[in-house]
């Protein structure tokens, strides 16, 4: 009996409630909270299961952000649900069930949770977390570990025994590769064995293999096996700050400046803008520790982006926009979301100059490839927390943006 | 137990899902379906890290020992659904903040956000459209 | 030539989605004016150069298909680009038309989206062409996941910027918004079923990994993951009668953006079924160990016949050629689910060819737009006379539609009920003849309009589209016709493309 399961069917019972509640109840702002309520709920969840980044990332973003982004929504459009015609939407509840029932059929032929002998925990995973680039300074590629590496303890035990079934398989798939690549392979092991030699003497790094660098193996996965995934939620975000400039900026005329409108403003609150003031310097330095130490603990460029990004936004809320623009200007803003994408695509590019693939970190550091990894991730952690950041204020500052002339595009809409 | 534990957290993620997705097609507030929206992508990221649990095992975070080196001291869950995830949460709230700026515009142009009263105006625009051709 | 250390020849791959990738955020520095436009028609012709240059290698190099690994990852532990024929073709296919669509865009753009944001709408517009190219090229399940996000996260937005014009643009993108993420969130869901059971990411490794499989047939969650894929692919690439979000997001977005997103977003959704069923799964459990063959001939069917006839009915000429492109989406659907290579091919040729002819079309209408201000059937009454060269243009893709011996709908039609006939299903052929015969009457009524009506208001003061958008339709029209005429080069690439897809290979 898994302690995991126990607390975790406790929670997820909240949970479910929590969702419920939030389908239901008609205050749309009692419906904001609920939400924030459900994503910490959430964290928590996470965080049983073992997946603190995510758990992190829930937190940051479900329980601050989106309530921020659905609040400044509400201010724009109403507090309440009008009350539905009917209490249960038939056929809506018809296609969920069914839908439902479909999935369910799906989870019978499911390893069981927890599960150590399931395929994904034996198939490539162990592999790639047991693999070293102090075998790559040659330059052709990142190598199994060389011989008489010992791999630390991962997974589960039954992996050898899992791996025995199988092997008659991969045997006859390998020799089928072999074939095909075993000119260059040749090469390549001469060149290996040079190369390590030479590392050997010229940098002693008691941990010189890739995952040593960064013990968080959720970074080494986020940021350099699956790198290029990474760039692209980058980007992602980015687009989402785009497409809310495109949508919710008003009309501005050549030269206008961005002082022009006024909001309401909590500067009388006098306990809540001293307390702001002592806070937002803490935020800032949390903001930057997580951010930079994303790959030895959890959290990194998103969770510390998002962290920065709460300081910048809490400040704005206190003393109004008006105020955050004489600290950081809106062109700035999307000047800065744009430099955070160009850094992480531009260290891929310099990895390119310096002869290796795309996002090949390791070329950055002929010498000693594992500190190249360590510096590729680390640039590219900044990047993503500079678009992160930016890209969370100008979103808040997109949705407090008032209508050009709501009367006028009003009747605009109506003549077309 | 065990097993039927071990179903159940399945279960739930099912369970969520189909909350957030009744969610979507049945209520009329468009908020509320962006916000059912969430819900649904959050049982299937409730799927992706349930799969990556092992028994015993903790978080997929090394351990620096004595002499500096980093070791895995035991048994640890799967990070790849883990990386997956984080990917996915960043997409589902930019798909919110995309969504909540149309639902903004919306409110400009239609003067409200309840699904059933824009059919209607776009309805009596259609309508009149009609009328003009003919 | 400058001196720098890139080695573009061996970094192809991944420079046909960085170009533009690059090249988008760096739209939002022009600020504004023409530069945007200038910048943007660069950076896109940069990209269709760069997959024209990716196709000649792939033909001389003789290799089925380039493997690029990106950080110089293992494929399997990393993440893997790979150019084959086909999508070496829809890459061609996509930039080619994205590049032409964005030197028509300049007047259009300046007619319909508020000035001070023109950098911000090309940024988001080239990221819109990087989404649909990434998701082409890249041989990793989890990778196509995130960036059809970006491609439909930038459509989405696009779509809403038809709001100045008519604000049921708003609608039609948050309808469009949910049931996109609906269905994005299928594919998810049914990437992690297959990963759970196969452990990894990488498509030819799933692929294999499935195939090692004993109960392969049998498995529950196989067969679940396989039911929300094709769900979610259907909402994606618009299959009846999951198409609900498609006219109306076509009619009501600006023009430019119709054209870019009838003749390559479903395309690239289309493109992405060939993976899942055929490269993933493989055709023997695909189309043989599951009815997909008799659900989605008949989802495609009842698509080609009721969307044309509620084609038919349609008063406004955009919205009656999005009912169409639903139309022809079946055709290509029905075309790969026949599972035999006259089929497949001619699914593969009809994406071509019907990306073309819509592209033009609605560029026509574009002009249209931008000349008479709207593209109902009474702004188009009369328009022969005003407008020849656009109307020309609209008459001739419209024959494309039908299928006219001569255009490239023929040839795409030709393989498609030689297909139906190789696997016996006359039923197929009839329905696609009574599809042509549909498309008959609708284009008929535009062409009624144009060339048989008397101009009225607006109209009857226009003068013929400017040059700078006239030279890309008739681009796209010439294109349509040509292919209709030479088929060589469309034809072998689709044949070749459908053998090694049926052949299993990934």
């Amino acid at each position: 009996m898994s302690e995991v399961l126990l607390v975790d069917s406790v929670l997820l019972f909240l949970v479910t409630v929590c969702a419920v509640a939030i389908i239901e109840v008609r205050s749309l702002y009692a419906v904001a909270m609920l939400s924030s309520v459900y994503s910490l709920l959430m964290a928590l969840v996470w965080t049983n299961m073992h997946s603190m980044d995510v758990a992190f990332t829930e937190a940051a973003v479900g329980g601050g952000i989106s309530t921020i982004l659905l609040i400044g929504t509400l201010v724009h459009t109403r507090r309440d649900e009008k009350p539905a015609k009917r209490r249960l939407h038939l056929p809506a509840l018809l296609v969920t069930i069914l839908t439902g029932a479909a999935l369910i059929y799906g989870t019978f032929d499911m390893p069981r949770f927890g599960d150590p002998n399931a395929t994904i925990h034996h198939y490539r995973v162990p592999e790639m977390m047991s693999q070293t680039v102090a075998a790559v300074s040659g330059r052709e590629g990142k190598q199994q570990p060389p011989e008489g590496y010992e791999a630390p303890p991962r997974m589960t035990p039954t992996a050898a025994e899992w791996a025995g079934a199988i092997h008659a398989i991969d045997e006859a798939e390998e020799a089928l590769e072999e074939a095909q690549h075993s000119a260059p392979k040749a090469s390549e092991g001469e060149h290996h064995e040079g190369a390590e030699e030479h590392h050997e003497g010229a940098h002693k790094h008691p941990t010189d293999d890739f995952n040593g660098h960064v013990p968080n193996s959720v970074t080494s996965l986020l940021a350099a096996y699956r790198g290029f995934d990474t760039m692209f939620e980058t980007t992602v975000i980015f687009t989402a700050g785009m497409a809310l400039i495109m949508l919710l900026r008003r009309r501005r005329e050549e030269g206008e400046d961005d002082f022009s409108q006024r909001g309401a403003t909590l500067s009388g609150q006098v306990i809540l803008r001293v307390m702001t003031k002592m806070f937002i310097p803490f935020i800032l330095v949390f903001g930057f520790y997580v951010i930079t130490h994303g790959e030895i603990g959890p959290g990194g460029g998103f969770q510390g982006g998002v962290i920065l990004a709460t300081a910048f936004i809490l400040y704005a809320l206190l003393y109004g926009r008006n105020a955050l623009y004489r600290i950081i200007r809106p062109r700035t803003l999307e000047v800065l979301a744009a430099c955070g994408v160009l850094l992480y695509a531009g260290v891929g590019v310099a990895c390119m100059l310096l002869g290796g693939n795309f996002l090949d970190y390791a070329a950055l550091n002929a010498a000693s490839p594992g500190d190249g990894e360590a510096m590729g991730m680390t640039l590219v952690e900044y990047g993503v927390g500079i678009t992160v950041c930016t890209v969370m204020i100008i979103i808040f500052n997109q949705l407090a943006e008032l209508p050009s002339n709501p009367s006028r595009r009003r009747a605009g809409a109506k003549a077309s | 137990m065990t097993e039927l534990l071990g179903i159940y957290n399945y279960w739930i993620y099912i369970i969520l899902m189909m909350i957030g997705f009744y969610g979507v097609i049945a209520k009329a507030n468009l908020i509320k379906q962006a916000i059912a929206l969430g819900l649904f992508q959050t049982g299937i990221f409730l799927f992706y890290i349930s799969m990556a649990v092992v028994d015993g095992g903790t978080a997929p975070i090394w351990t620096t020992v004595g002499d500096g080196a980093v070791k895995a001291l035991g048994p640890y869950d799967n990070p790849l659904p883990h990386v997956l995830i984080l990917t996915a949460i960043v997409v589902s709230v930019s798909v919110l903040a995309v969504a909540l700026a149309i639902i903004i515009n919306i409110k400009w142009s239609y003067g409200t956000i309840e699904y059933d009263e824009i059919a209607a105006l776009e309805r009596a625009t259609e309508r009149e459209e009609g009328d003009a051709d003919a | 030539m400058l001196d720098i250390p890139l080695d573009v020849q061996a970094n192809l791959p991944v420079l046909i989605v960085l170009t533009p990738l690059l090249g988008g955020v760096i739209a939002t520095f022009t600020g504004r004016g023409v530069l945007p436009w200038l910048w943007s028609t660069l950076v896109t012709g940069v990209t269709f150069a760069l997959t024209i240059q990716m196709m000649m290698t792939l033909l001389a190099s003789g290799e089925p298909f380039i493997s690029y690994e990106l950080g110089n990852w293992p494929k399997w532990w990393g993440i893997e680009y790979r150019v084959d024929l086909l999508n070496a073709f829809i890459l061609l296919v996509v930039a080619g038309i994205g590049f032409i669509t964005t030197v028509y865009a300049r007047l259009s753009v300046q007619d319909e989206i508020p000035d001070d944001r023109h950098n911000v709408f090309y940024a988001v517009w080239i990221l819109a062409i990087t989404g649909l190219l990434g998701i082409t090229i890249t041989g990793d399940a989890f990778n196509v996941y995130v960036l059809l996000e970006i491609s439909s996260l930038t459509v989405y937005a696009l779509i809403a910027m038809g709001k100045d014009r008519d604000r049921r643009a708003l609608t039609a993108s948050l309808r469009y918004l949910i049931l996109g993420s609906v269905g994005a969130s299928f594919i998810l869901l049914g990437i992690g079923y297959l990963m759970m059971v196969t452990g990894t990411l990488n498509m030819e490794d799933m692929h294999n990994q499935l195939l090692r499989m004993p109960d392969l047939d049998t498995n529950r969650t196989i067969l679940v993951a396989f039911a929300l894929l094709v769900v979610g692919l259907s909402l994606k690439m618009a299959l009846y009668p999951l198409h609900m979000w498609l006219p109306k997001a076509y009619t009501y977005a600006p023009s430019a953006v119709s054209a870019l997103l009838a003749a390559t977003a479903t395309k690239v959704g289309v493109y992405m079924a060939f993976r899942f069923l055929f490269g993933i799964f493989g055709v023997g459990f695909s189309f043989y160990a599951m009815p997909s063959h008799f659900v989605l001939l008949g989802m495609a069917s009842l698509g080609i016949i009721f969307s044309s006839l509620t084609a038919i009915r349609q008063t406004n000429a955009k919205s009656l050629l999005a009912y169409s492109s639903v139309g022809q989406i079946g055709y290509i659907v029905a075309g790969f689910s026949l599972a035999n290579p006259n089929g497949v091919a001619g699914s593969i040729v009809h994406i071509f060819n019907h990306a073309v002819t819509k592209g033009g079309m609605f560029m026509a209408l574009g002009a249209i737009a931008y000349r008479v201000g709207g593209t109902d059937m009474k702004h188009l009454r009369g328009l022969g006379k005003r407008m020849p060269l656009t109307a020309g243009a609209l008459a001739l893709g419209g024959l494309g539609l039908i299928g006219f011996p001569l255009t490239a709908g023929f040839i795409s039609k030709w393989y498609l009920v030689s297909g139906a006939l190789d696997a016996g299903m006359w039923q197929l052929a009839v329905v696609v003849l009574i599809g042509s015969l549909f498309a008959l009457v609708y284009v008929w009524k535009i062409i009624e309009a144009l060339f048989f009506g008397e101009p009225t208001g607006r109209t009857a003061e226009a003068t013929e589209a400017p040059l700078s958008m006239l030279i890309p339709i008739w681009v796209l029209i010439g294109l349509s016709i040509y292919f209709g005429v030479d088929t060589s080069f469309t034809a072998d690439v689709a044949t070749r493309a459908a053998s090694s897809l049926l052949g299993g290979l990934p």
